[in-house]
Protein backbone atom coordinates (compact mmCIF):
# COMPACT_ATOMS: atom_id res chain seq x y z
CA UNK A 1 0.00 0.00 0.00
CA UNK A 2 1.22 3.28 -0.61
CA UNK A 3 1.00 6.52 1.06
CA UNK A 4 1.70 10.49 0.49
CA UNK A 5 3.23 12.41 3.00
CA UNK A 6 2.94 16.10 3.13
CA UNK A 7 4.92 18.59 5.03
CA UNK A 8 2.85 21.82 5.55
CA UNK A 9 4.46 25.13 4.32
CA UNK A 10 6.54 27.54 7.06
CA UNK A 11 7.16 31.32 6.94
CA UNK A 12 10.59 30.13 5.98
CA UNK A 13 9.65 28.06 3.20
CA UNK A 14 7.16 30.87 1.90
CA UNK A 15 9.93 33.53 1.94
CA UNK A 16 12.01 31.59 0.01
CA UNK A 17 14.61 30.72 2.81
CA UNK A 18 16.53 27.64 1.64
CA UNK A 19 17.76 24.69 4.37
CA UNK A 20 21.24 24.87 5.88
CA UNK A 21 23.89 22.28 4.57
CA UNK A 22 22.92 20.89 7.64
CA UNK A 23 19.59 20.11 7.28
CA UNK A 24 19.69 19.34 3.96
CA UNK A 25 22.38 16.19 4.31
CA UNK A 26 20.36 15.58 7.53
CA UNK A 27 17.37 15.01 5.12
CA UNK A 28 19.52 13.16 2.20
CA UNK A 29 20.68 10.71 5.04
CA UNK A 30 16.58 9.87 5.80
CA UNK A 31 16.17 9.48 2.37
CA UNK A 32 18.82 7.46 1.45
CA UNK A 33 17.50 5.13 4.44
CA UNK A 34 13.99 5.09 2.78
CA UNK A 35 15.84 4.09 -0.61
CA UNK A 36 17.51 1.20 0.96
CA UNK A 37 14.42 -0.06 2.28
CA UNK A 38 12.82 0.23 -1.12
CA UNK A 39 9.73 1.96 0.36
CA UNK A 40 10.83 5.35 -1.30
CA UNK A 41 8.67 6.03 -4.57
CA UNK A 42 9.37 9.62 -4.55
CA UNK A 43 9.81 12.73 -2.93
CA UNK A 44 10.29 16.28 -3.83
CA UNK A 45 10.18 19.98 -2.34
CA UNK A 46 7.76 22.84 -3.56
CA UNK A 47 8.41 26.03 -4.03
CA UNK A 48 7.03 29.02 -2.31
CA UNK A 49 3.27 29.71 -3.53
CA UNK A 50 4.24 33.20 -4.75
CA UNK A 51 5.46 31.27 -7.60
CA UNK A 52 2.19 28.98 -7.99
CA UNK A 53 -1.36 30.15 -9.07
CA UNK A 54 -4.69 28.90 -7.45
CA UNK A 55 -7.31 28.20 -10.46
CA UNK A 56 -11.00 28.64 -8.58
CA UNK A 57 -13.78 26.86 -10.07
CA UNK A 58 -17.35 28.53 -9.33
CA UNK A 59 -20.46 26.34 -11.54
CA UNK A 60 -19.11 27.28 -15.07
CA UNK A 61 -16.99 29.73 -13.93
CA UNK A 62 -12.85 29.61 -13.38
CA UNK A 63 -11.31 32.35 -11.69
CA UNK A 64 -7.33 32.66 -11.92
CA UNK A 65 -5.44 34.12 -9.05
CA UNK A 66 -1.52 34.09 -8.67
CA UNK A 67 0.33 33.38 -5.51
CA UNK A 68 1.37 34.22 -2.82
CA UNK A 69 -1.12 32.77 -0.58
CA UNK A 70 -1.87 33.76 2.89
CA UNK A 71 -3.01 30.89 5.13
CA UNK A 72 0.24 29.02 5.46
CA UNK A 73 -0.44 25.85 7.58
CA UNK A 74 -2.61 25.02 4.72
CA UNK A 75 -0.04 25.18 2.43
CA UNK A 76 1.86 21.78 1.24
CA UNK A 77 5.52 22.55 0.97
CA UNK A 78 6.48 19.14 0.11
CA UNK A 79 5.98 15.08 -0.60
CA UNK A 80 6.81 11.77 -0.04
CA UNK A 81 4.98 8.34 -1.62
CA UNK A 82 5.98 5.14 0.42
CA UNK A 83 5.34 2.10 -0.24
CA UNK A 84 5.08 0.36 2.62
CA UNK A 85 3.15 -2.62 4.74
CA UNK A 86 1.04 -0.41 6.89
CA UNK A 87 0.03 3.03 8.06
CA UNK A 88 1.99 2.00 11.55
CA UNK A 89 5.23 1.16 9.23
CA UNK A 90 4.91 5.09 7.98
CA UNK A 91 4.61 6.47 10.88
CA UNK A 92 7.98 4.33 12.30
CA UNK A 93 9.71 5.83 9.45
CA UNK A 94 8.30 9.36 9.67
CA UNK A 95 8.82 9.65 13.38
CA UNK A 96 13.28 9.28 12.25
CA UNK A 97 12.19 11.50 10.17
CA UNK A 98 14.41 14.68 10.95
CA UNK A 99 12.33 17.59 12.33
CA UNK A 100 11.17 19.92 8.86
CA UNK A 101 10.40 22.82 10.73
CA UNK A 102 13.27 23.76 12.58
CA UNK A 103 11.84 27.14 14.01
CA UNK A 104 8.34 27.03 14.95
CA UNK A 105 7.32 23.23 14.96
CA UNK A 106 4.49 21.84 13.12
CA UNK A 107 3.40 18.46 11.77
CA UNK A 108 3.22 15.91 8.67
CA UNK A 109 0.71 14.34 7.63
CA UNK A 110 0.00 10.95 6.18
CA UNK A 111 -2.44 9.88 3.70
CA UNK A 112 -2.99 6.60 2.33
CA UNK A 113 -3.37 6.33 -1.87
CA UNK A 114 -5.99 4.62 -3.24
CA UNK A 115 -5.07 1.10 -5.00
CA UNK A 116 -7.25 -0.85 -7.50
CA UNK A 117 -8.88 -2.78 -4.91
CA UNK A 118 -10.13 -0.22 -3.32
CA UNK A 119 -12.67 1.10 -5.90
CA UNK A 120 -15.83 -0.66 -5.90
CA UNK A 121 -16.82 -3.55 -8.07
CA UNK A 122 -20.34 -4.21 -9.29
CA UNK A 123 -20.44 -7.80 -8.63
CA UNK A 124 -19.61 -6.90 -4.58
CA UNK A 125 -21.30 -3.56 -4.66
CA UNK A 126 -17.81 -2.47 -2.45
CA UNK B 1 44.52 -14.95 -23.35
CA UNK B 2 42.32 -16.54 -26.09
CA UNK B 3 38.56 -17.11 -26.48
CA UNK B 4 39.45 -20.70 -26.72
CA UNK B 5 41.64 -21.11 -23.86
CA UNK B 6 38.96 -19.38 -21.51
CA UNK B 7 36.71 -21.74 -23.20
CA UNK B 8 38.52 -24.92 -22.03
CA UNK B 9 39.09 -23.40 -18.48
CA UNK B 10 35.58 -22.89 -18.30
CA UNK B 11 34.84 -26.26 -19.44
CA UNK B 12 37.24 -27.45 -16.80
CA UNK B 13 36.26 -25.80 -13.99
CA UNK B 14 32.46 -26.57 -15.04
CA UNK B 15 33.17 -30.42 -15.36
CA UNK B 16 34.67 -30.32 -11.01
CA UNK B 17 31.88 -27.50 -9.96
CA UNK B 18 28.75 -28.23 -11.34
CA UNK B 19 27.43 -30.85 -9.34
CA UNK B 20 28.46 -28.99 -6.41
CA UNK B 21 26.23 -25.97 -7.86
CA UNK B 22 23.24 -27.41 -8.47
CA UNK B 23 23.18 -29.29 -4.82
CA UNK B 24 23.85 -25.27 -2.90
CA UNK B 25 21.42 -24.16 -5.45
CA UNK B 26 19.05 -27.22 -4.11
CA UNK B 27 18.63 -25.58 -0.83
CA UNK B 28 17.61 -22.52 -2.04
CA UNK B 29 14.74 -24.01 -4.60
CA UNK B 30 14.08 -27.17 -3.84
CA UNK B 31 13.41 -28.05 -7.46
CA UNK B 32 16.27 -30.27 -9.07
CA UNK B 33 15.31 -28.17 -12.53
CA UNK B 34 15.52 -25.09 -11.26
CA UNK B 35 18.80 -25.57 -9.69
CA UNK B 36 20.18 -27.14 -13.14
CA UNK B 37 18.98 -23.82 -14.91
CA UNK B 38 20.14 -21.45 -12.31
CA UNK B 39 23.70 -23.57 -12.31
CA UNK B 40 23.18 -23.13 -16.24
CA UNK B 41 22.89 -19.42 -16.59
CA UNK B 42 26.09 -19.22 -14.68
CA UNK B 43 27.96 -21.11 -17.20
CA UNK B 44 26.74 -18.89 -20.19
CA UNK B 45 27.64 -15.89 -17.55
CA UNK B 46 31.25 -16.92 -17.40
CA UNK B 47 31.23 -18.02 -21.25
CA UNK B 48 30.34 -14.23 -21.35
CA UNK B 49 33.00 -12.61 -19.16
CA UNK B 50 35.92 -14.92 -18.52
CA UNK B 51 36.79 -14.41 -22.35
CA UNK B 52 36.86 -10.76 -22.19
CA UNK B 53 37.91 -10.11 -18.31
CA UNK B 54 40.40 -13.73 -18.33
CA UNK B 55 39.53 -16.75 -15.55
CA UNK B 56 38.89 -15.47 -12.19
CA UNK B 57 41.25 -16.66 -9.67
CA UNK B 58 38.55 -19.07 -8.08
CA UNK B 59 36.64 -19.97 -10.57
CA UNK B 60 34.10 -22.26 -8.22
CA UNK B 61 33.12 -19.08 -5.94
CA UNK B 62 32.64 -17.00 -8.71
CA UNK B 63 30.28 -19.08 -10.17
CA UNK B 64 28.72 -20.26 -7.06
CA UNK B 65 28.07 -16.08 -6.43
CA UNK B 66 27.24 -15.57 -10.00
CA UNK B 67 24.81 -18.87 -9.17
CA UNK B 68 23.62 -17.20 -5.76
CA UNK B 69 22.82 -13.65 -7.46
CA UNK B 70 20.80 -15.40 -10.31
CA UNK B 71 19.15 -17.44 -7.28
CA UNK B 72 18.00 -14.49 -5.49
CA UNK B 73 16.97 -12.84 -8.34
CA UNK B 74 15.14 -15.64 -9.37
CA UNK B 75 12.69 -15.80 -6.30
CA UNK B 76 12.08 -12.16 -6.30
CA UNK B 77 10.71 -12.58 -9.44
CA UNK B 78 8.82 -15.46 -8.51
CA UNK B 79 7.46 -14.00 -5.47
CA UNK B 80 6.25 -11.15 -8.25
CA UNK B 81 4.63 -13.37 -10.79
CA UNK B 82 2.61 -15.12 -8.05
CA UNK B 83 1.33 -12.31 -7.04
CA UNK B 84 0.84 -10.38 -10.40
CA UNK B 85 -0.68 -13.75 -11.97
CA UNK B 86 -2.09 -16.14 -9.39
CA UNK B 87 -1.72 -19.68 -10.89
CA UNK B 88 -4.90 -20.78 -9.42
CA UNK B 89 -7.51 -19.52 -7.74
CA UNK B 90 -10.28 -16.85 -8.20
CA UNK B 91 -7.76 -13.68 -7.98
CA UNK B 92 -6.05 -12.28 -10.96
CA UNK B 93 -3.38 -10.21 -8.58
CA UNK B 94 -2.68 -10.40 -5.35
CA UNK B 95 -0.84 -6.77 -4.34
CA UNK B 96 1.35 -7.33 -1.29
CA UNK B 97 3.44 -10.07 -3.17
CA UNK B 98 4.25 -7.97 -5.55
CA UNK B 99 5.25 -5.21 -3.76
CA UNK B 100 7.66 -7.20 -1.05
CA UNK B 101 8.98 -8.58 -4.22
CA UNK B 102 9.04 -4.70 -5.63
CA UNK B 103 10.66 -3.77 -2.22
CA UNK B 104 13.05 -6.59 -2.00
CA UNK B 105 13.94 -5.99 -5.60
CA UNK B 106 14.74 -1.97 -5.14
CA UNK B 107 16.62 -3.12 -1.79
CA UNK B 108 18.80 -4.95 -4.11
CA UNK B 109 19.64 -2.48 -6.40
CA UNK B 110 21.17 -0.29 -3.96
CA UNK B 111 23.20 -2.60 -2.59
CA UNK B 112 24.52 -3.78 -5.73
CA UNK B 113 24.05 -0.69 -8.17
CA UNK B 114 26.71 -2.30 -10.46
CA UNK B 115 24.48 -5.70 -11.56
CA UNK B 116 22.58 -4.89 -14.80
CA UNK B 117 20.35 -7.73 -13.83
CA UNK B 118 19.09 -6.05 -10.66
CA UNK B 119 18.01 -3.01 -12.20
CA UNK B 120 16.66 -4.75 -15.56
CA UNK B 121 14.55 -7.14 -13.23
CA UNK B 122 13.33 -3.71 -11.27
CA UNK B 123 12.87 -2.03 -13.95
CA UNK B 124 10.93 -5.45 -15.15
CA UNK B 125 8.65 -5.51 -11.85
CA UNK B 126 7.86 -1.49 -11.93
CA UNK B 127 6.58 -1.59 -15.61
CA UNK B 128 4.67 -4.58 -14.95
CA UNK B 129 3.19 -3.03 -11.50
CA UNK B 130 2.51 0.19 -13.48
CA UNK B 131 -0.59 -1.67 -14.98
CA UNK B 132 -2.17 -3.33 -11.90
CA UNK B 133 -5.11 -0.39 -11.36
CA UNK B 134 -5.64 -1.35 -15.62
CA UNK B 135 -5.67 -4.99 -15.50
CA UNK B 136 -9.14 -5.47 -12.99
CA UNK B 137 -12.38 -3.87 -14.54
CA UNK B 138 -15.16 -3.12 -12.42
CA UNK B 139 -16.74 -6.89 -12.21
CA UNK B 140 -13.47 -8.02 -11.16
CA UNK B 141 -12.40 -9.58 -14.87
CA UNK B 142 -9.47 -9.34 -16.46
CA UNK B 143 -8.90 -6.57 -18.87
CA UNK B 144 -5.80 -7.57 -21.37
CA UNK B 145 -2.86 -5.57 -22.49
CA UNK B 146 -4.66 -3.98 -25.70
CA UNK B 147 -8.13 -3.38 -23.99
CA UNK B 148 -6.85 -1.70 -20.95
CA UNK B 149 -7.24 2.64 -20.26
CA UNK B 150 -3.85 3.77 -20.23
CA UNK B 151 -4.95 6.57 -18.41
CA UNK B 152 -5.01 4.50 -15.27
CA UNK B 153 -1.46 3.06 -15.77
CA UNK B 154 0.94 4.72 -13.05
CA UNK B 155 3.17 7.36 -14.50
CA UNK B 156 5.55 6.98 -11.07
CA UNK B 157 5.85 3.29 -11.71
CA UNK B 158 6.48 3.71 -15.46
CA UNK B 159 9.17 6.26 -15.01
CA UNK B 160 10.93 4.94 -12.35
CA UNK B 161 10.73 1.53 -14.09
CA UNK B 162 12.41 2.93 -17.75
CA UNK B 163 14.83 4.35 -15.53
CA UNK B 164 15.90 1.32 -13.90
CA UNK B 165 15.56 -0.40 -17.29
CA UNK B 166 18.42 2.82 -18.73
CA UNK B 167 20.48 1.61 -15.72
CA UNK B 168 20.72 -1.85 -16.64
CA UNK B 169 21.75 -0.94 -20.75
CA UNK B 170 23.92 1.44 -19.64
CA UNK B 171 25.87 -0.82 -17.95
CA UNK B 172 25.75 -3.54 -20.25
CA UNK B 173 23.55 -3.14 -23.08
CA UNK B 174 20.42 -4.51 -21.74
CA UNK B 175 20.91 -7.92 -23.31
CA UNK B 176 19.99 -9.45 -19.63
CA UNK B 177 17.54 -12.72 -19.04
CA UNK B 178 15.20 -9.62 -17.13
CA UNK B 179 16.57 -6.57 -19.05
CA UNK B 180 15.41 -7.70 -22.40
CA UNK B 181 11.68 -8.38 -20.69
CA UNK B 182 11.45 -4.99 -19.33
CA UNK B 183 12.45 -3.52 -22.87
CA UNK B 184 9.73 -5.21 -23.65
CA UNK B 185 7.28 -3.89 -20.88
CA UNK B 186 8.66 -0.76 -22.47
CA UNK B 187 7.14 -0.65 -25.87
CA UNK B 188 3.77 -1.32 -24.54
CA UNK B 189 4.08 1.50 -21.63
CA UNK B 190 5.52 3.93 -24.10
CA UNK B 191 2.96 3.33 -26.66
CA UNK B 192 0.12 6.21 -25.79
CA UNK B 193 -2.57 3.79 -27.92
CA UNK B 194 -2.07 -0.10 -28.72
CA UNK B 195 -2.25 0.96 -32.50
CA UNK B 196 0.77 2.99 -31.57
CA UNK B 197 2.93 -0.14 -30.50
CA UNK B 198 5.55 -1.26 -31.76
CA UNK B 199 5.53 -4.38 -32.39
CA UNK B 200 8.37 -4.66 -34.70
CA UNK B 201 10.70 -3.94 -31.89
CA UNK B 202 9.10 -6.20 -29.84
CA UNK B 203 9.58 -9.20 -32.12
CA UNK B 204 13.19 -8.24 -32.60
CA UNK B 205 13.44 -8.42 -28.75
CA UNK B 206 11.51 -11.45 -28.56
CA UNK B 207 13.72 -12.96 -30.93
CA UNK B 208 16.86 -11.89 -29.00
CA UNK B 209 15.29 -13.68 -26.00
CA UNK B 210 14.51 -17.24 -27.81
CA UNK B 211 18.25 -16.79 -28.60
CA UNK B 212 19.25 -16.41 -24.70
CA UNK B 213 16.53 -19.04 -23.58
CA UNK B 214 15.79 -21.42 -26.40
CA UNK B 215 12.24 -21.73 -24.55
CA UNK B 216 9.22 -22.63 -25.93
CA UNK B 217 7.18 -20.33 -24.24
CA UNK B 218 9.49 -17.64 -25.59
CA UNK B 219 9.11 -18.62 -29.13
CA UNK B 220 5.66 -18.77 -28.16
CA UNK B 221 5.72 -15.18 -27.04
CA UNK B 222 7.64 -14.63 -30.10
CA UNK B 223 5.07 -15.73 -32.30
CA UNK B 224 2.55 -13.92 -31.27
CA UNK B 225 4.45 -10.55 -31.49
CA UNK B 226 5.60 -11.33 -35.27
CA UNK B 227 1.34 -11.95 -35.96
CA UNK B 228 1.06 -8.50 -35.02
CA UNK B 229 4.18 -7.25 -37.03
CA UNK B 230 4.06 -9.26 -39.90
CA UNK B 231 0.40 -10.29 -39.90
CA UNK B 232 -1.51 -13.37 -38.36
CA UNK B 233 -0.43 -15.85 -41.22
CA UNK B 234 3.45 -15.45 -40.13
CA UNK B 235 2.29 -15.49 -36.93
CA UNK B 236 0.53 -18.88 -37.44
CA UNK B 237 3.38 -20.46 -38.80
CA UNK B 238 5.43 -20.24 -35.96
CA UNK B 239 3.03 -21.17 -33.30
CA UNK B 240 1.99 -24.40 -35.58
CA UNK B 241 5.64 -25.13 -35.32
CA UNK B 242 5.20 -25.14 -31.48
CA UNK B 243 2.38 -27.23 -30.93
CA UNK B 244 4.48 -30.89 -31.37
CA UNK B 245 6.20 -29.88 -28.67
CA UNK B 246 5.19 -31.89 -25.27
CA UNK B 247 6.49 -29.05 -23.04
CA UNK B 248 3.56 -27.05 -24.45
CA UNK B 249 1.29 -30.02 -24.64
CA UNK B 250 -1.14 -28.71 -21.54
CA UNK B 251 0.28 -24.97 -22.04
CA UNK B 252 -3.53 -23.40 -22.48
CA UNK B 253 -1.49 -20.23 -23.83
CA UNK B 254 -0.92 -21.90 -26.93
CA UNK B 255 -4.32 -23.21 -28.04
CA UNK B 256 -5.46 -19.22 -27.25
CA UNK B 257 -2.67 -17.80 -29.28
CA UNK B 258 -3.43 -20.22 -31.46
CA UNK B 259 -6.94 -19.16 -31.33
CA UNK B 260 -6.47 -15.66 -31.73
CA UNK B 261 -4.53 -15.93 -35.10
CA UNK B 262 -7.52 -18.35 -36.09
CA UNK B 263 -10.01 -15.80 -35.52
CA UNK B 264 -8.02 -13.21 -37.09
CA UNK B 265 -7.62 -15.17 -40.48
CA UNK B 266 -11.48 -15.66 -40.66
CA UNK B 267 -10.80 -19.24 -39.64
CA UNK B 268 -13.86 -19.13 -36.85
CA UNK B 269 -14.13 -22.81 -36.51
CA UNK B 270 -11.07 -23.74 -35.61
CA UNK B 271 -10.61 -20.50 -33.39
CA UNK B 272 -13.18 -21.39 -31.16
CA UNK B 273 -12.42 -25.06 -31.02
CA UNK B 274 -8.88 -23.51 -29.79
CA UNK B 275 -10.60 -20.73 -27.19
CA UNK B 276 -12.57 -24.01 -25.81
CA UNK B 277 -9.73 -26.63 -25.33
CA UNK B 278 -7.54 -23.29 -23.63
CA UNK B 279 -10.36 -23.28 -21.36
CA UNK B 280 -10.14 -26.66 -20.40
CA UNK B 281 -6.25 -26.29 -19.83
CA UNK B 282 -6.49 -23.16 -17.49
CA UNK B 283 -6.42 -23.58 -13.55
CA UNK B 284 -7.19 -20.19 -13.38
CA UNK B 285 -11.46 -19.38 -13.09
CA UNK B 286 -11.48 -16.26 -14.45
CA UNK B 287 -8.71 -17.25 -17.27
CA UNK B 288 -11.41 -20.01 -18.06
CA UNK B 289 -14.57 -17.51 -17.99
CA UNK B 290 -12.37 -14.89 -20.36
CA UNK B 291 -11.89 -17.71 -22.54
CA UNK B 292 -15.38 -19.40 -22.93
CA UNK B 293 -16.79 -15.37 -23.78
CA UNK B 294 -14.72 -15.92 -26.23
CA UNK B 295 -15.46 -19.14 -27.67
CA UNK B 296 -18.94 -17.98 -27.15
CA UNK B 297 -19.18 -14.94 -29.14
CA UNK B 298 -17.38 -17.13 -32.29
CA UNK B 299 -20.42 -19.33 -32.09
CA UNK B 300 -22.97 -16.54 -32.85
CA UNK B 301 -20.54 -15.48 -36.19
CA UNK B 302 -21.44 -16.83 -39.54
CA UNK B 303 -17.12 -17.52 -40.82
CA UNK B 304 -18.05 -16.16 -44.38
CA UNK B 305 -19.39 -12.77 -42.75
CA UNK B 306 -16.21 -12.76 -40.89
CA UNK B 307 -13.16 -13.11 -43.65
CA UNK B 308 -11.89 -9.85 -41.93
CA UNK B 309 -13.06 -9.39 -38.42
CA UNK B 310 -12.27 -6.11 -37.05
CA UNK B 311 -10.53 -5.55 -33.53
CA UNK B 312 -13.26 -5.49 -31.01
CA UNK B 313 -12.07 -3.71 -27.86
CA UNK B 314 -15.50 -5.48 -25.98
CA UNK B 315 -14.26 -8.77 -26.68
CA UNK B 316 -11.73 -9.98 -24.19
CA UNK B 317 -8.20 -10.45 -26.73
CA UNK B 318 -7.27 -12.71 -24.09
CA UNK B 319 -3.63 -14.22 -25.11
CA UNK B 320 -2.04 -11.07 -25.60
CA UNK B 321 -1.81 -9.82 -22.32
CA UNK B 322 -0.55 -13.15 -21.45
CA UNK B 323 1.76 -14.05 -24.33
CA UNK B 324 3.01 -11.04 -25.00
CA UNK B 325 2.99 -9.22 -21.83
CA UNK B 326 3.99 -12.19 -19.91
CA UNK B 327 6.15 -12.50 -17.27
CA UNK B 328 6.00 -15.75 -16.39
CA UNK B 329 9.63 -17.10 -15.14
CA UNK B 330 11.09 -20.38 -15.10
CA UNK B 331 10.06 -22.40 -11.98
CA UNK B 332 6.36 -21.16 -12.99
CA UNK B 333 5.80 -22.46 -16.52
CA UNK B 334 6.98 -25.69 -17.72
CA UNK B 335 9.78 -24.49 -19.52
CA UNK B 336 11.29 -20.94 -19.48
Amino acid sequence: MRFMVLVKATKESEAGVMPTQQELAAMGAFNEQLVKAGVLLAADGLQASSKGARVTFNGAERTVVDGPFAETKELIAGFWILQCRSKAEVIEWMRRCPNPYPFEGGYIEIRQIFEADDFPTADTGR
Amino acid sequence: MTSSEAHAAIEAVWRLEAPKLTAGLMRFVRDLGVAEDLAHDALVAAFEQWPADGVPRNPGAWLMQAVRLASVLEVIYLVFNEGYAATAGEDWIRPSLCEEALRLGRTLATLLPADAEVHGLVGLMELHASRFRARVGPNGEAVLLLDQDRGRWDRLLIGRGLAALARAVALDGGGGFYALQAAIAACHVRAATPEATDWARIAALYARRVDVTRSPIVRLNHAVAVGRAEGPAAGLALVDALTADPSLAAYPYLPSARGDLLERLGRIEEARTEFERAATLTRNSRDRDALLARAGSLEAQVPRHSQFPTSNSTRPRWKLEVAVGSCRSAALSTAE
